[in-house]
């Protein structure tokens, strides 16, 4: 199955530089997209929803900045579709930036949600990231007739959901993230939610590393440090794209970044990072 | 620390036989009281175990009846000793289940709800299904995101902890994921409110029906977790003080080694004991558990 992915910009926020990559000029303010994917070639699908509004984000103390033709209906009437017409939501976690419009979809709209995560959002243990209006929402659905639908993937492994859309355990982030894996005409895609903000500062010339195809930590996870790694290497493993969800998306080649992508997998490319080969002394 | 432990009746569940004592009987409708326990003495004010369900019709969603008599129910319970939700310093939750967190909505914030997070968590999970109602567990996430109104434990990686003077959390390791016995010091031994891991008293531990070892009692036939920890989280609750306090049964004596010697006979613990007919553990009287093939086993 050769499905197409769709870059749906929801909104941009600013917020502390070291946040996004560990130790990267703190204390400087960048801004950052917020990207849903919408997967085409089947019954639509979507991953991620976004804030829910642009003030929430000062909850942690970021600044929510949409611009007018941002937002998740006029994103989706880009393709000419509505919130009815999507079969199933997708979620690579649940904070704040990924979960916030989830209520606008209707009920015969399913969600689908590692369960772990769902538990992980009311854990406390990542703060105000997981805002009750949101998780409220889908303790909601979780109670209404195939609202949700759970996964289990740290004992199920991988689970597919349509023929070429499957969704992994992501094992760094958040405790219960997931990568969705779909297959498109050019290759797997990764959407990998937050376990990569940063694809040049963490992947192409990841910032303080020493060793060679060492990415870089993110400033915010909840995971161990060697969780981490092994989720970002688990991402940049056996992938041809990869869509993080606050950059536009990469492509691999072998695990390195080898050039860049705007709104469309597959699509053309908007820059090359071409590698120098290595050469015997 | 000296504490006194008042029995709060609040309602009665209508349930089935074998969701109580594993293997039991099934379709033989049982009525079991659902209890909370307050807890007087403390130097931060009264502490109430537990708040039942939130109306008949939330545990009519989990297929049983529920009825509240004259004079039962939580606020009831309360006003008789003059009482207000407010007056109460802190909720300790055993686990979450319908009958279990229902009414933690008619506190204030300054009432601080403590419940191990592990419990928090399999609550908005799915797994428990209606057992976690929607409205009490999106109360407890208000909570969570309101300041000083929620205080979770990681008893799965701390180990027990002391929370007032007097009175201390530990995992109970069966039941749900995130169940905690809460042991209290009276000055007659240590009570131990040891969430549903025990249902009934009787059928699980005194007489356990078709159980041939030992000293080895019946689990209940509600559990998420498996047989071994079950078993074993009954014998934790059976070591863990002079005083065993389920959530739907009489709360019963406890002598030296876990053996069941009598059970509350008033509302105070401590307090009045009726002494059990026979104390002998697993061994009713009349041998009536024991299947007659055991004979077979015995050395002559």
């Amino acid at each position: 199955m050769s499905l197409e992915i769709k870059l749906l910009d929801l909104g941009d926020i600013e917020l502390d530089s070291s946040f996004l990559v560990i130790a990267r000029n703190p204390g400087q303010a960048v801004r950052a997209p917020v990207f849903g994917m919408l997967i085409l070639g089947a019954d639509p699908m979507i991953v991620d929803t976004g804030y829910r509004n642009p003030q929430i984000m000062q909850r942690l103390g970021m600044r929510g900045i949409p611009t007018p033709e941002q937002g998740m209906e006029k994103q989706l009437a880009k393709y000419g579709l509505k919130l009815g017409d999507v079969r199933y939501l997708l979620h690579t976690h649940l904070h704040i930036d990924h979960a916030g419009t989830d209520d606008l979809f209707p009920a015969n709209t399913t969600v689908v949600v590692n369960r772990r995560e769902l538990e992980y959002s009311v854990s406390g243990l990542m703060g105000e990231q997981y805002p009750p209006e949101d998780i409220k929402h889908l303790v909601d659905r979780l109670h209404a007739k195939n609202g949700l639908r759970l996964l289990d993937l740290e004992i199920s492994g991988d689970e597919e959901i349509i023929p070429g859309v499957v969704c992994q355990a992501a094992y760094a982030h958040t405790e219960g993230a997931m990568n969705v894996l779909v297959d498109t005409a050019e290759g797997r895609a990764c959407i990998c939610g937050d376990v990569i903000y940063d694809i040049n500062d963490q992947l192409a010339t990841p910032m303080w590393q020493v060793g060679e195809m060492e990415p870089a930590y993110t400033g915010n996870h909840g995971t161990t440090k060697r969780g981490e790694k092994g989720g970002m290497k688990r991402v940049m493993s056996g992938n041809r794209f990869v869509l993080p969800a606050h950059d536009r998306p990469g492509v691999l080649d072998h695990g390195q970044v080898i050039g860049r992508l705007h709104d469309s997998i597959p699509g053309p490319l908007i820059g090359a990072l071409p590698r120098r080969k290595w050469m015997p002394v | 620390m000296t504490l006194r432990i008042e029995i709060l009746k609040l309602g009665s569940v209508e349930a089935d036989s074998s969701s109580l004592v594993d293997y039991r009987k099934p379709a033989v409708p049982v009525v079991r009281p659902t209890l909370a326990y307050l807890i007087l003495g403390g130097a931060e004010g009264p502490i109430l175990v537990d708040t039942g369900f939130r109306d008949p019709e939330a545990i009519q969603s989990t297929g049983r009846k529920a009825t509240v008599a004259q004079g039962e129910g939580l606020e009831q319970e309360l006003a008789r000793r003059g009482l207000r939700p407010a007056d109460i310093r802190y909720i300790f939750h055993t686990h979450l289940h319908t009958s279990h967190a229902g009414k933690d909505d008619i506190f204030p914030a300054s009432t601080t709800v403590v419940m191990n997070r592990r419990e928090l968590e399999v609550g908005c999970g799915g797994l428990g299904g209606p057992s976690y109602p929607a409205r009490d567990m999106k109360h407890l996430l208000d909570r969570l995101h309101t300041p000083s109104a929620a205080w979770l434990l990681d008893l799965h990686y701390s180990g027990p902890v002391e929370l007032v003077p007097g009175i201390a959390a530990e995992l109970t390791g069966g039941h749900t994921e995130g169940s905690m016995n809460l042991l209290a010091e009276t000055d007659d031994g240590i009570a131990c409110i040891c969430s549903d891991v025990v249902c009934d008293v009787q059928a699980q531990i005194v007489a356990p029906r078709l159980q041939l070892n030992h000293r080895e009692p019946l689990i209940s036939g509600t559990t998420a977790v498996s047989r071994a920890r079950e078993m074993a989280a009954v014998k934790k609750a059976l070591q863990s003080g002079a005083w065993l306090l389920p959530m739907h049964d009489a709360p019963a004596r406890i002598a030296p080694g876990g053996v069941v010697i009598g059970r509350v006979a008033g509302i105070h613990v401590p307090g009045p004991v009726t002494p059990l007919e026979s104390v002998a553990m697993n061994r009713p009287a009349d041998g009536s558990g024991v299947p007659s093939t055991s004979s077979n086993l015995r050395r002559e």
